[in-house]
């Protein structure tokens, strides 16, 4: 190959020629060189071996690799219902932090009937001595008591349950219970039978308080049954039977008492004038006196009459 | 780039990209694999890369695919690797022409084997094989010219393989 060597001037000469980067004129006046140089054109001919042309080699499956359309229509569709969904979910997640029960089960219209609209409200002494944990309402022959158990109560939930107006029932909310079997109903449960002006209170209430009052009947003591009716019928289980550990409705006081307040308020607001009588218990479970309040509304605060 | 020039761009360009990468990877299985890589890429982000670009987006992908992967090839393998190349190069009969520049190519560096494949087989232009291996025009241009020179050495002395 040493008789055929070339310049690098020549090489890329050749190169150029075969890259195709020569004008005609030039191409043409290179190959007639080339037909005279042997040495040229030997290289030339070994250059132009290194080109090569693409193998054929294909993919075999090309189809794996394609990628269907999206329809635009079902993608829009889609991201409607999901924002419809959280949407919902936000909406519903507060109420449910205030209602962690369902508000009625099958069992419920067996109690209907034995319900009348005559109620008292019992709250024991420990609540006026605001060391309130948690509500237990129960029926007594149509009346309630309101049973705090100082034993269960965060100093939060106490400073929260402070005030008895919060946490007595209003004469519209009617609620029953049979503490014995810890079964706890409420006015509108029980079909709504008290006043036609206060069913929204109790639509809204009434789903709120027996989640207070049915996690905390097991912390209730069998003194309370001096005010139950022992003829009351079961009515639900309470939820410490369903699920002993429920540390997410033991913080419903706050959600009770704010419930209260709004039901309160909704009813002064549409003039009707809430009434309730409180009967306290000491601490040797006697009955207290009777109090009698009224509530009004001030500057958007409720506010509370209490008469011996 | 819609979903259905995506398609296109599998039925124009797929090919092209394996046998691409089929030279430089020596490996079905590899060079499939850097076809998905590169059109998943490409998926990933289709409403960005126009159709027009695809091609030179793809076979950049590739590239780089491919490159990262001898990187971690040398770095896991190192001269184990090595040791079976040359043993399995001893061992090869050249039988004509188009072998011998086959092998020859196996010889020469990646970046000039790289620009020598997407000139002969894509036919495309040194500034867009610059696009595709970070070059300019005049590195591709001497690099395509370097590569030959070795190819042809090779070819006019096959000995040169063993």
């Amino acid at each position: 190959m040493k008789q055929f060597e070339i310049t690098e001037e020549q090489e890329w000469q050749l190169f150029e020629l075969l890259e195709g980067n020569l004008s005609t004129e030039e191409a043409t006046t290179l190959h007639k060189v080339i037909a005279t140089d042997p040495a040229l054109a030997y290289h030339y001919n070994l250059l132009k071996q290194t080109y090569s042309s693409a193998p054929e080699l294909l993919f075999p499956n090309t189809n794996s690799l394609k990628k269907q359309a999206k329809n635009k229509h079902l993608t829009l569709w889609l991201f409607s219902a999901a924002a419809a969904a959280i949407a919902l979910f936000l909406i519903y997640q507060p109420i449910q932090n205030l209602n962690p029960i369902p508000k009625k089960s099958p069992v419920l219209a067996d109690g209907i009937e034995k319900t009348k609209t005559t109620e008292q409200t019992t709250v024991d002494h420990n609540s006026i001595n605001n060391q309130a944990t948690g509500v237990k309402i129960s029926p007594s022959n149509q009346n309630h008591t309101v049973r705090l158990n100082p034993r269960r109560t965060s100093k939060k939930q106490t400073t929260e349950f402070t005030h008895p107006l919060i946490i007595a029932t209003n004469d519209f909310h009617s609620k029953t219970e049979n503490p014995d079997q810890n079964k706890v109903l409420t006015n509108s449960e029980l079909g709504n039978n008290s006043s036609n002006n206060t069913s929204n209170l109790i639509a809204q209430q009434g789903a709120l308080e027996p989640t207070k009052n049915g996690n905390e009947t097991t912390q209730t003591n069998a003194s309370n049954n001096n005010n139950m009716n022992g003829n009351e019928t079961p009515i639900r289980p309470s939820l410490k039977q369903k699920n002993p550990i429920n540390a997410a409705t033991r913080k419903t006081g706050f959600a009770l008492a704010k419930s209260f307040y709004n039901d309160g308020k909704t009813m002064i607001q549409k003039g009707h004038l809430p009434h309730v009588n409180i009967k306290a218990r000491d601490k040797s479970n006697s009955l207290l006196p009777t109090i009698e309040m009224g509530l009004r509304l001030e500057n958007n605060v409720i506010m509370a009459s209490f008469n011996h | 780039m819609t979903a259905s020039e995506y398609n296109k761009c599998v039925d124009l360009h797929s090919h092209a990209i394996f046998r691409f990468a089929m030279k430089k990877m020596r490996n079905v299985d590899d060079a499939k694999e850097i076809v998905q890589m590169s059109f998943e890429k490409l998926w990933m982000k289709h409403q960005t890369v126009a159709f027009e670009t695809a091609k030179s987006y793809l076979f950049t992908t590739a590239y780089n695919s491919m490159i990262d992967g001898w990187r971690s090839q040398k770095t896991t393998t190192g001269l184990e690797f090595a040791e079976n190349s040359v043993e399995a190069e001893g061992t090869i009969e050249y039988t004509g022409t188009m072998e011998i520049i086959e092998k020859a190519l196996q010889r020469i560096s990646e970046i000039q084997k790289t620009v020598i494949l997407l000139r002969d087989y894509e036919g495309y232009s040194y500034d867009e094989i610059g696009e595709i291996t970070g070059l300019n025009a005049a590195q591709v241009k001497i690099n395509i010219f370097r590569g030959r020179q070795a190819l042809k050495e090779i070819i006019g002395n096959p000995n040169n393989l063993i």
